[in-house]
């Protein structure tokens, strides 16, 4: 969408962006190609994202602290519980005409209980567990990732991946999938890529070690800019899974239970208000 | 499975025979986005092509 739209679909434009698939099915239609997914790239608005991603670990945690207070506010509640719906609806009639959804996620929103009204998904105004997504894939950036968390370089940002593709797959089975990369920029522009594809097929390696084999690649457009596209290619498609040492994983393990906020704890926060 | 994400990528190289042929190669799927704006001539046929392709067929990202 736009970026005075908020650019990827979210609790604040669920309406806009079901007309918007609409018209692009329609486009699609018209035109004689054949859609047989079509993805949902939930993530926050355009504005909080640039907060998210742009001010430096200290202003980072401000951010999400800013995100909690207001997703407990009864305008958002309500908002959220709207934007459930109509996602919902969008997703079941999706289905009746056999179109995949394909839900990208910011990989925080992995930690709530798949049950429970989510923490995560209502402080980055994301809707994964209500509307029934037929596929669920968290963004395990790890170039990202690494640059983000307090983790020891990439390697450790490696094991987080694996941490969470186990974590989404015990929770989502057969409809989990991940995202991988970066191979170029994106949407933010500044995003830190993978330096070479071996750092990608160490990726390939740790998710499909966690038992994760739907994979996304961002982007192509990437990889067609790099030297040696085929190389990237050939570590994303046929690298045999390996999961990173266990120490690095058992220490993730650890630490993400501090995120895995209990359903009780988070009735403030529900879609049904 | 392994699919692509296409989101910043011309439609003319979208479509060219070098990129459908690599897409092909490694039986990927390629997701497209589709900004506002971006419903032009060139990006249908793009579309059309991918999604006469196996592996490559075209969907649909918004």
């Amino acid at each position: 969408m736009s970026d005075a739209q908020g650019y990827w679909p979210s609790d604040e434009n669920a309406e806009a962006f079901v007309r918007r698939v609409q018209d692009v099915l329609t486009f699609a239609a018209a035109a004689g190609a054949t859609v047989r997914t079509v993805v949902v790239d939930l993530e926050p608005p355009l504005a909080v994202m640039h907060k998210l991603m742009g001010a430096g670990a200290e202003g980072h945690v401000g951010a999400v602290l800013e995100r909690v207070k207001l997703a407990c506010r009864t305008e958002e509640r309500r908002g959220r519980r709207s934007a459930a719906r109509v996602f919902a609806e969008m997703q079941a009639n999706l289905h009746s005409r056999g179109i995949e959804t394909f839900a990208t996620v910011i990989p925080p929103v992995v930690l709530d209980h798949p049950r429970g009204p989510g923490l995560w998904q209502a402080v980055f105004q994301t809707q994964v567990n209500r509307p029934g997504w037929s596929k669920i894939c968290p963004m395990l950036y790890t170039s990202v990732m690494a640059e983000l968390l307090p983790a020891q370089g990439i390697e450790s940002a490696r094991a987080l991946a694996h941490v969470m593709a186990a974590r989404l797959l015990a929770h989502a089975g057969r409809r989990s999938a991940s995202a991988l990369g970066l191979t170029g920029t994106g949407k933010l522009e500044g995003e830190p890529v993978l330096p070479d594809p071996a750092a990608l097929a160490d990726d390939v390696a740790a998710v499909r070690a966690a038992g994760v084999e739907d994979l996304a690649l961002f982007s192509l457009e990437g990889v067609l800019a790099r030297e040696q596209p085929e190389a990237w290619l050939e570590a994303f498609t046929r690298t045999e899974p390996r999961a990173p040492p266990w120490l690095a994983r058992a220490a993730w393990r650890a630490g993400l239970i501090w995120g895995q906020v209990p359903p009780w704890m988070t009735r403030m926060l529900p879609e049904q208000v | 499975m392994r699919r692509v994400f296409a989101e910043r990528l011309a439609p003319a190289q979208l479509g060219a025979e070098s990129t459908l042929a690599l897409l092909d190669r490694f039986g990927l799927q390629t997701l497209v986005a589709v900004p506002p704006g971006a419903e032009t001539g060139a990006l249908a046929e793009a579309l059309v092509r991918l999604s006469t392709r196996g592996a490559g067929s075209g969907s649909g990202r918004c």
